[in-house]
C-alpha cells in the first residue's frame, strides 16, 4: 500500500510485531506536557 | 451563505464521497473492511485518532464553551498524553500481537464469552448514542444557520457519510480522516485569521488579551481540588486520565484505529501523535472561542445567539419586555465597548457583569415562553459569528469544516459499532461458519444499520444543552466500567470470568447511582470514569478471591494471549 492510493496490500502485516522502545519520545512527551501546563498556568496569571 | 460558499460545501461534499469510494479497492474481505489488512502508516493512523474524536461537537460546543467560560475546558484533556504512553505501553502490543477485530475478543480469551458480551454490548449502546449526539451538533447549526428542519439537516450530513463508510469500510474511514482533519484545521486556522484582523481594528493584541483575561477567560489551569468542579487540573489529570484509557484503550471506534497500523511501532507513534499535538489542536479551537468573545467586544453581539423562539416570543405577551431587555443590552455593550476601548478596568468588569445578567434575564424569558428548560445558546455562538462575520468563500470552508468534523467522526464510530456487532455477536452467536463474503455483506448491512440508527438518535438529542458536555457524560457511565474489566484482565492473574463479570455490573450501577443519587450528583462527571474503574477492579479481585474457577485462561500477556 501507498499513503497515496490507500490501498492495502497483501503483503502487509510481516513487520507487524516490530517493537522497538520508545522511552526518549515518552519522556519528552511529559516534558512538553509539564511545560504546557505551567506556560497555561503563568499565562492565564499574567492576565487575570 | 451565499452561492460561492454553497459551492464550496458542495464540491466538497462531493470529493469527500469520490475520494472515500475510492479507497473502497482492497476491502473485498472482511479483515481489509475492518481492518484495512494492517496496513496503514502510523501519521494516517495519528490523524484518524484525531478525527475520530474531533467531532463537530468539539468545534460547535468547545468554541461555545470557550466564549462563555474561556479556556479552561482544555484541562479535560490533560490526562490523555500519559493515558497514550501507558497505552502504548499496554495495550497496544497486546491487541496488536493478539490479532484481534475487536478489543472485546481479548476478554473472551482471557475471562469468558459473556464477559467479552456484555463488554461489547456496552460499548454498543454507549456508542450508538453518542453517535447521534455527534451527529446532532451540526445538525443543529446548519438548521440554524440555513432554516432547514432538523430531520433534513441530520440526512444532508449522514448520507454522504454513511455511503462512504458502508461502502469503503475501515480504508474509506482512516483516508477521508486525514484530508478531513486538513480541512478543520485549515478553516479553524482561518477563523482565527478573521477574528485576528478584526480585533486588531480596535485593539493591540497585548490589549486583547488583558481583556480576554481580566474576564478569568485565559484562566486555563485551576489548581483546586473540588469534586463538584467538573474542569479542574486534578480532574483532568485524574478523571481525565481514567476516561482517556478508557477511550483509547477499550472503546472500539479508537481501538480499531490503531490496529490498523502496519505494525506495533506504527501504532504507537499514531497515539504519540495524539499525546503530542492533542493538547496544542485544543487550545486553537478554545483560542478561537475566546477570540471571538473580544471580538464582540467590539462589534455588537445578539444579545442571544440561538433564535429558534424568536418568532414565539414576538408574538407572546412577553415581548415588550424582551424590547426593554434588548434595549438595555445595547446599552450595557455600549458602556462595556467604551470601558475596553480606554482600557478602563473597573468599568469594563462592571460592564461586562451587567451584559451576562440581561443575557441570563433575556435567557429567562424564552424559557419561560417556550417551555424549553434546556434552551441554551451556547452552540451557536461561533456558527453565528461564522455566518456573520466571515468572508465570502471562507463561511463555505467553514461550513464544510464543520461537515467534515461531524463525517470524520462519525465515520470511525460507525464503522466500529459495524464491527463490533459483527465480530462480537453476529459471528460469535449467530451464524459461525460461513463465508468470508457473506460476513463482508452482513458487516456493510450493519454499517448501514448504525447509521440510519445513529440518524434517529441524532434528532431526538439536538437541543440537550451543551453538547460536549452530553457526549461525555453518555461515555462516562459505562467507560470506567469498560476500563475496569480490562484492568482485571491485564495487570492482573488472579482474575476470574465471574470475577470480570459481576465487576462490570456493580462499577455500572454504583456510577449510575453516583450520577443520579441526591447526594452524590453534584460530583463531576469526569470522576464517574475513576469510580467505574475502581469499583470493577476491587469487587471482581473480591468476588475472584472467592472463586475457585480457574483463573488465567491464556498465555502471558507478552505473546498477547
Amino acid at each position: 500500500m501507498t499513503p497515496d492510493n490507500g490501498e492495502a496490500s497483501a503483503g502487509a502485516g510481516n513487520d507487524v510485531e516490530r517493537d522497538t522502545p520508545m522511552t526518549g519520545i515518552y519522556i519528552r512527551v511529559l516534558l512538553v506536557e509539564a511545560a504546557v501546563v505551567v506556560a497555561l498556568w503563568y499565562f492565564g496569571r499574567m492576565f487575570s | 451563505m451565499r452561492p460561492f460558499d454553497w459551492i464550496v460545501v458542495l464540491v466538497y461534499l462531493v470529493w469527500i464521497v469520490y475520494d472515500g469510494l475510492r479507497r473502497s479497492k482492497g476491502t473485498d474481505k472482511v479483515d481489509g473492511y475492518f481492518l484495512a489488512n494492517r496496513s496503514l502508516p502510523w501519521w494516517a493512523v495519528g490523524l484518524s485518532v484525531m478525527a475520530t474524536q474531533m467531532s463537530a461537537v468539539t468545534l460547535v460546543g468547545t468554541t461555545g464553551q470557550a466564549y462563555a467560560t474561556g479556556l479552561r475546558f482544555v484541562q479535560l484533556y490533560l490526562g490523555l498524553p500519559l493515558a497514550m504512553i501507558i497505552l502504548s505501553l499496554t495495550v497496544v502490543p497486546f491487541f496488536t500481537r493478539a490479532r484481534v477485530y475487536t478489543a472485546y475478543e481479548y476478554l473472551e480469551r482471557r475471562f469468558d464469552v459473556r464477559t467479552r458480551s456484555l463488554a461489547s454490548f456496552l460499548f454498543l449502546v454507549g456508542r450508538a448514542l453518542s453517535l447521534g449526539v455527534t451527529l446532532a451538533a451540526p445538525s443543529v447549526v446548519m438548521s440554524a444557520i440555513l432554516g432547514w428542519t432538523l430531520p433534513v439537516t441530520v440526512l444532508a450530513i449522514c448520507v454522504p457519510m454513511i455511503v462512504y463508510t458502508t461502502i469503503g469500510g475501515v480504508q474509506a474511514v482512516a483516508w477521508t480522516d486525514v484530508k478531513q482533519m486538513f480541512v478543520v484545521v485549515g478553516g479553524m486556522c482561518a477563523a482565527v485569521g478573521i477574528l485576528l484582523y478584526g480585533i486588531l481594528q480596535d485593539v493591540s493584541f497585548g490589549q486583547a488579551l488583558q481583556l480576554a483575561g481580566a474576564t478569568g477567560r485565559l484562566n486555563a489551569i485551576d489548581f483546586r481540588f473540588d469534586l463538584r468542579e467538573t474542569y479542574t487540573f486534578w480532574s483532568g489529570m485524574i478523571g481525565g486520565l481514567f476516561l482517556m484509557l478508557s477511550y483509547f484503550g477499550c472503546d472500539q471506534s479508537q481501538v480499531q484505529r490503531y490496529l490498523t497500523a502496519k505494525s506495533i511501532d506504527e501504532a504507537r507513534h499514531s497515539l504519540m501523535m495524539s499525546a503530542f499535538v492533542k493538547i496544542p489542536l485544543q487550545l486553537l479551537i478554545l483560542g478561537s472561542g475566546v477570540l471571538v468573545f473580544v471580538f464582540y467586544l467590539f462589534q455588537a453581539p445578539p444579545m442571544l445567539f440561538n433564535h429558534t423562539y424568536d418568532a414565539q416570543i414576538a408574538a407572546s405577551p412577553a415581548a415588550g419586555e424582551y424590547a426593554a431587555l434588548e434595549q438595555e443590552f445595547a446599552g450595557a455593550i455600549a458602556a462595556r465597548r467604551t470601558a475596553a476601548g480606554n482600557g478602563d478596568r473597573p468599568a469594563f468588569l462592571d460592564s461586562d457583569a451587567r451584559v451576562r445578567d440581561v443575557r441570563s434575564r433575556a435567557m429567562a424569558v424564552v424559557k419561560r415562553v417556550s417551555g424549553d428548560e434546556r434552551y441554551n445558546d451556547v452552540n451557536y455562538v461561533f456558527p453565528t459569528f461564522i455566518t456573520t462575520r466571515m468572508p465570502i468563500g471562507l463561511v463555505g470552508l467553514m461550513i464544510a469544516a464543520i461537515f467534515a468534523a461531524a463525517m470524520s467522526a462519525s465515520g470511525g464510530e460507525l464503522n466500529a459499532l459495524a464491527t463490533a456487532t459483527i465480530i462480537d455477536f453476529y459471528k460469535r452467536h449467530f451464524v459461525t461458519a460461513a463465508s468470508d463474503r457473506h460476513y463482508l455483506t452482513v458487516s456493510k448491512l450493519a454499517t448501514l444499520f448504525w447509521g440510519l440508527f445513529a440518524c434517529v438518535v441524532a434528532m431526538y438529542s439536538a437541543n440537550q444543552g451543551s453538547l460536549v458536555e452530553v457526549v461525555n457524560r453518555y461515555g462516562s457511565f459505562f467507560y470506567g466500567s469498560l476500563l475496569g474489566v480490562f484492568m482485571l484482565a491485564i495487570l492482573t492473574r488472579r482474575a476470574t470470568a465471574r470475577g470480570a463479570f459481576w465487576g462490570v455490573i456493580a462499577g455500572m450501577a454504583v456510577v449510575l447511582t453516583v450520577a443520579f443519587s441526591p447526594r452524590t450528583r453534584d460530583i463531576a462527571f469526569l470522576w464517574h470514569n475513576l469510580i467505574g474503574a475502581v469499583v470493577v477492579f476491587v469487587v471482581g479481585m473480591v468476588i475472584s478471591l472467592f472463586d475457585r474457577s480457574p483463573a488465567v485462561r491464556t498465555p502471558s500477556p507478552s505473546t498477547g494471549g
